[in-house]
C-alpha cells in the first residue's frame, strides 16, 4: 500500500467542470502527516485488520481464529474482568506466525487470597489461507512456556462469508478442551493422548509432553463487521474457567459469550463483553506496524545536493577550478570546507587524503541512524569542495575508529543519478562497497585536531523493571553523564555516572532464593545500595588483525555488576550472511553500591558465536560458551529486523543447570526490541529506547552484558544493511 | 445539483485547490508588495547567503497547506534540473518548471520522471500523461508511484507578476494514482510554453506547493 494516501475524501461532481476541484471537501485531517498515516491505514485495513480476543490472540472473545494481523503487526492489549487483569504484547512475526507475551494478574487465585502473576507465551501458525470454498486454517499453543494456567491447543478453521461476517469453528485440547469435552480423537493415534497432567508443570519448561492431550472440545463463533467501526462477536466457549471458579469467584454459567468491538482511527479497539453468563470485562488494544512510523521518512534539512563540474556553478560555490588539491594550502583549505561543511551534518571528518583523481575521507557519524544518508551526504559535500579532476571518492566509515568498509563512488554517477526516479538503486549499483581494513586512519592525513577526541553528553536516563510481584511495573529515573576519549585511534576511554532522581527501583524487597551463586538475582541489592553510581567505566582497544577480522580487549568496570577484562575477536566480511566470533572474559562481581568495590565472586566466562543474517529481515544468532554461574550452554536468537532499525526478537538459553535449580521459569528467556529515537520523533538520531525483558530474572544462562560487542557496532556499515536503507543515500 | 460519493480506496492530497475556485485562478496567492520577502524569516542557510550575495535569480514559493513562504534562490542546473534554496537549506528541484525533486520539507520528492506532462503543458495541448514520483518509505526504501494524469486547457489568463502582464494558458493536470488522486495547476506563458505560475503536489505528507517566478 502506497504511503501516499494523505486522507479521506468525499468527492462531489459539480456540473461546471471548472469548478470541480471547489467541492472536494477533505474529511481527513490534513495538518499532520502523522493523522494522514492513521487515516490511511484506518482506511485500507479497518475491514482487513481482525479484532483481538481477551486473551489478547486474533479471535473471537475467548476462542482464537485462523485469521492473522498484517505482517509486522504489533498489538499492546489491556484487558480486565472480574479479579482478572491481562496485558498481552503480540506480534505477527511473519505473515503466517504470530507470537503472544502474556501477563496476567490473577487475584486471590492463590490459597490464603493469593494473587498469581502469570507469565506465558503464544504461538500460531496458520498454515492454510483463506480461498474461495475453503476456510483459513491455524493451529496455536497458548501458554506452551508458563506456568500452565492458559495452558492450551488449537486447531481453528476461519472462513468470510460475504464481506463483514467471519465463522470459526476449532477444536481445543487442554483449557480449551475444559468445557463439552470428549475423548481425544487423537486417541486412536496412541493412548497416551488420552490423558494430560492437570495442573501444569508449574515450572516454565517446555511441556511438549502434555501438547494435544487430554480431553478434546468444540468451540466457535462469529464475528460481524456491522459498520467500518463496530465488530459484533458471539462465541460458544470451550473453556470452563475451572481453575478460576473457586478461588476467584469467576462464574460460569452459561458457555457463550458476546462482545461489541469498537474502532478509532489511531489504531486503538475498545470492546467489552459479557462473559459466561454472569461476567463483563472490557479490553482495549493499540496496534501499530513497525514498517510505518507517524512520520514516514523523517524531519530532515535538506543537505547538501550535488553540485556539478562547470565553471558558474563553481565559481557560486567559491571553488577555484585551477586547482587540483596539490598543494598543502589548497589541501588545508578543502579540508576545512569539507570539515565544516559535514558537521553541519553531524559528520566528523577525520582524515583527508587526495591521490590524484581520488579523494580518501574517514567519516564518523554522530547523526544519523541510517548510516547511508551520512555517506549521502558526505558524497554530495565532496562535489562542492573537490576540483574538477578528481573523479573518484572512497567514503570509510569508521566506528571506534576501525576502518568498517569503503564505499567507493564515482561522481560523474552523482552528478547523472541525483534527479534519476531510479537513482536510489542505480546508485547502489554503481557503488562499490568493499572491505575497510586496506584504508586504515594514516596520521599524516588527519584534519587538524582529529585526535585526541573527546566526547561527552549529559542527559536523563529511564530504566524500567517488570515483573516484580509486589509492584509489577517499577522504573528509576535520573541524571547521566557519559564521556569518551580517544587520546589515538582505536584507543578509548569512557565511563558512565548515572545519579537516581526519582524511582521505586529501590522500593523492592525480594531477596534472590537462587541455589546457584547470586550472579544476577541479587539485582534488588544492587538497587537498594546504589546511589551515585559508576555504571561503567572501561579502557577499550578496537584494531584490526586482519581482513574481515575485527578485535577488541576491554578492561575495567565492563557493566554495572562485573568488573574485569573483556577480549573479542570478530570475523565478518562486508559482504555475505555468516559472522564467527569469540568472546573470552575474566570478571569479578561489583559490589552493590556500582563504584570501586568488588564482591568475592570471580569467573571466567566466554562464547563462541555464529551469526547469521537471512536477508529477509531476519537475524539468527547462537552463542555457545561458558555463563557467568559457571554453567555451560548455548543460547540461540532469533530476532526481525526493520530496515528503519526498529529490531524484535526473542531469545532462549539452556544450560547444564537442571530446571529445577534453575528455579521459577525453568531456564532464561525472554524477548526485546528496540525502537530508534528517529522512529518516534522523525528526528534524526543514533539514540534509541531497547529493552530486554525476562519473564524471570534467574542466575543460570547470564551473560556478561559487555558493551562495544563486535558485531552489533559492524554490521551496519555492511552489506546487506546498507543495501537495505540505501534509500536514504539521496536523503 | 451535485451528487457525492465516498470514494474508498481513493485519497488525497491536502488542500486541494481552494484558491482555484476564485473567479481569477490563483489571485492572492503571491501578495505584490513591495519587499517580497516581508514577514519570511531571517536565512540560516549559508548557501541560501551566498546566493543571496550574488544576487541569484528568485523564484516565490509557498508551502500551501503551512501557509509558509520563502523566496528561493537559484543555486545551479544539473542534469536539466534547476536547482533551488530556501532560507534554511531547504532545496526544489525544477525541470522545465516541473517539480522534480524535494528535500527538506518533509516526506520529500526523491525523484519525478513529468516528462509527458510538459510536453503537453508547454505547447498549451489537451491530453492524457502519465507521470512517476518516487518517495521514501518509512521502512527506509524507495517507493515509486505512477499516475495517469489529464491534462485541459482551461482557459486564457492574464497574468500579474510584479507589474508585469503575461499572457498565459491556465491548464489544469488531474493525477490518478493507485490511491491518491491530484491536480497541479499550470499558467504557461503563451508566448514561450515557459511555466510561469504553477501550484503542484510535492506529496500528500507537505500538500502541494505554489510558485511564481520573479520576473527580472
Amino acid at each position: 500500500m502506497s504511503r501516499f494516501s494523505g486522507a479521506v475524501i468525499t468527492e462531489c461532481m459539480s456540473s461546471r467542470p471548472v469548478r470541480l476541484v471547489c467541492c472536494i471537501a477533505i474529511t481527513g485531517l490534513i495538518g499532520s502527516g502523522g493523522a494522514a498515516q492513521d487515516q490511511q491505514q484506518a482506511r485500507f485495513t479497518i475491514l482487513d485488520r481482525p479484532t483481538l480476543t481477551f486473551m489478547g490472540d486474533v479471535g473471537l472473545i475467548d476462542m482464537p481464529s485462523a485469521d492473522s494481523m498484517a505482517d509486522a503487526d504489533v498489538t499492546a492489549t489491556a484487558m480486565y474482568a472480574n479479579n482478572i487483569l491481562r496485558t498481552v504484547i503480540q506480534f505477527q512475526v511473519t505473515p503466517r506466525i504470530s507470537g503472544i507475551f502474556r501477563y496476567a494478574v490473577l487475584n486471590d487465585f492463590l490459597p490464603d487470597s493469593g494473587t498469581l502473576y502469570d507469565r506465558s507465551f503464544d504461538i500460531r501458525y496458520r498454515f492454510l489461507d483463506e480461498t474461495r470454498h475453503r476456510p483459513a486454517f491455524a493451529i496455536g499453543l497458548r501458554d506452551f512456556g508458563g506456568t500452565g494456567v492458559y495452558g492450551s491447543e488449537y486447531i481453528v478453521a476461519t472462513k468470510g462469508v460475504g464481506d463483514r461476517l467471519r465463522v470459526s469453528v476449532g477444536i481445543g485440547w487442554g483449557r480449551l478442551g475444559s468445557y463439552g469435552g470428549f475423548s481425544n480423537p487423537l486417541g486412536i493415534l496412541a493412548d497416551g493422548f488420552k490423558s494430560r497432567a492437570t495442573s501444569g508443570n508449574n515450572a516454565g519448561e517446555l511441556d511438549f509432553g502434555e501438547w494435544f492431550r487430554g480431553d478434546a472440545a468444540f468451540f466457535g463463533g462469529i464475528e460481524w463487521r456491522a459498520t467500518d467501526r463496530f465488530t459484533f462477536k458471539f462465541e460458544y466457549s470451550s473453556d470452563a474457567y475451572e481453575r478460576e471458579a473457586d478461588p476467584m469467584g469467576f462464574t460460569h454459567k452459561s458457555p457463550f459469550n458476546a462482545a461489541v468491538s469498537y474502532r478509532f482511527d489511531n489504531g486503538i479497539d475498545l470492546s467489552a463483553a459479557y462473559l459466561y453468563g454472569s461476567e463483563i470485562g472490557v479490553m482495549l488494544n493499540y496496534t501499530f506496524n513497525p514498517k510505518t512510523p507517524r512520520i514516514p521518512d523523517g524531519i530532515d534539512d535538506g543537505g547538501p545536493s550535488v553540485v556539478p563540474r562547470d565553471v558558474a556553478a563553481a565559481r557560486s560555490w567559491g571553488l577555484d577550478l585551477s586547482d587540483d588539491g596539490a598543494s598543502p594550502a589548497s589541501r588545508a583549505s578543502m579540508q576545512a570546507r569539507l570539515a565544516q561543511q559535514l558537521e553541519a551534518e553531524g559528520v566528523i571528518l577525520k582524515s583527508f587524503r587526495i591521490e590524484g583523481r581520488r579523494v580518501i575521507v574517514h567519516i564518523r557519524n554522530d547523526r544519523y541512524d541510517a548510516p547511508t544518508q551520512a555517506i549521502g551526504r558526505t558524497a554530495r559535500a565532496l562535489t562542492s569542495v573537490l576540483p574538477p579532476q578528481v573523479e573518484t571518492f572512497v567514503i570509510v566509515p569508521i566506528v571506534a575508529s576501525m576502518p568498517v568498509s569503503a564505499i567507493t563512488i564515482q561522481r560523474s554517477d552523482l552528478e547523472e543519478l541525483a534527479f534519476d526516479l531510479d537513482g536510489s538503486w542505480k546508485s547502489y549499483a554503481r557503488a562499490d562497497i568493499a572491505e575497510g581494513s586496506p584504508y586504515r586512519l594514516r596520521r599524516e592525513d588527519y584534519v587538524p585536531g582529529a585526535y585526541p577526541d573527546m566526547r561527552a553528553r549529559f542527559g536523563g536516563y529511564l530504566v524500567p523493571s517488570f515483573f516484580d510481584p509486589d509492584s509489577p511495573i517499577r522504573i528509576e529515573v535520573g541524571a547521566e553523564l557519559v564521556a569518551a576519549y580517544t587520546p589515538r585511534p582505536g584507543i578509548v576511554f569512557s565511563g558512565a555516572l548515572r545519579q537516581p532522581i526519582a524511582g521505586n527501583l529501590d522500593d523492592a524487597t525480594r531477596t534472590s532464593n537462587s541455589v546457584l551463586p547470586h550472579v544476577r538475582t541479587d539485582i534488588v541489592e544492587y538497587e537498594k545500595e546504589s546511589e551515585l553510581e559508576v555504571s561503567y567505566l572501561t579502557g577499550e582497544y578496537f584494531f584490526r588483525p586482519g581482513d574481515n577480522l575485527y578485535g577488541r580487549v576491554s578492561v575495567g568496570m565492563l557493566e554495572r555488576m562485573y568488573g574485569g577484562i573483556s577480549a573479542e575477536v570478530l570475523w565478518k566480511p562486508v559482504e555475505g550472511p555468516l559472522a564467527l566470533g569469540g568472546e573470552f572474559n575474566y570478571v569479578r562481581q561489583r559490589d552493590y553500591d556500582v563504584l570501586f568495590d568488588f564482591r568475592d565472586y570471580e569467573v571466567a566466562t566466554g562464547h563462541l558465536s555464529a551469526y547469521y543474517d537471512f536477508s529477509n529481515g531476519f537475524l539468527g544468532q547462537v552463542d555457545a560458551g561458558r555463563y557467568l554461574a559457571g554453567d555451560w550452554g548455548a543460547t540461540f536468537s532469533l530476532d526481525r529486523e526493520f530496515a528503519n532499525g526498529v529490531k524484535i526478537g526473542g531469545f532462549f538459553t539452556l544450560t547444564d543447570v537442571s530446571f529445577d535449580d534453575f528455579g521459577e521459569g525453568s531456564f532464561d528467556k525472554g524477548f526485546r526490541f528496540i525502537v530508534p529515537l528517529s522512529w518516534l520523533t522523525g528526528e534524526p538520531s543514533q539514540r534509541g529506547f531497547g529493552q530486554t525483558i525476562r519473564p524471570v530474572l534467574r542466575d543460570g544462562g547470564a551473560r556478561l552484558s559487555v558493551r562495544n560487542r563486535l558485531y552489533e557496532i559492524t554490521r551496519r556499515l555492511h552489506d546487506p544493511e546498507l543495501k537495505e536503507r540505501w534509500g536514504r543515500f539521496w536523503r | 445539483m451535485s451528487r457525492c460519493r465516498i470514494s474508498p480506496g481513493l485519497a488525497v492530497l491536502a488542500a486541494l485547490a481552494l484558491a482555484a475556485c476564485a473567479p481569477a485562478p490563483g489571485k492572492g496567492l503571491f501578495k505584490r508588495q513591495p519587499d517580497p520577502t516581508a514577514g519570511i524569516p531571517e536565512p540560516t542557510s549559508g548557501r541560501y547567503l551566498a546566493l543571496q550575495q550574488v544576487q541569484a535569480p528568485a523564484l516565490q514559493v509557498v508551502v500551501e497547506d503551512r501557509s509558509q513562504r520563502d523566496l528561493m534562490l537559484f543555486s545551479h542546473r544539473l542534469d536539466g534540473v534547476e536547482l533551488w534554496y530556501g532560507r534554511d537549506g531547504v532545496q526544489l528541484g525544477l525541470r522545465d518548471g516541473m517539480l522534480a525533486y524535494t528535500r527538506g520539507i518533509g516526506g520529500d520528492l526523491m525523484a519525478a520522471d513529468t516528462r509527458q506532462s510538459h510536453a503537453l503543458l508547454a505547447s498549451g495541448q489537451s491530453g492524457t500523461a502519465k507521470r512517476f514520483h518516487s518517495h521514501l518509505n518509512g521502512n527506509d526504501q524507495i517507493e515509486t508511484d505512477s499516475y495517469i494524469c489529464d491534462i485541459r486547457r482551461v482557459q486564457d489568463f492574464t497574468l500579474a507578476i510584479g507589474e508585469a502582464r503575461v499572457p498565459t494558458w491556465y491548464m489544469v493536470e488531474t493525477c490518478h494514482g493507485p490511491d491518491l488522486i491530484f491536480e497541479n495547476y499550470y499558467w504557461v506563458d503563451r508566448r514561450s510554453g515557459v511555466i510561469q505560475q504553477s501550484r503542484q503536489l510535492a506529496n500528500p505528507f507537505s500538500g502541494r506547493v505554489a510558485f511564481q517566478r520573479v520576473l527580472s
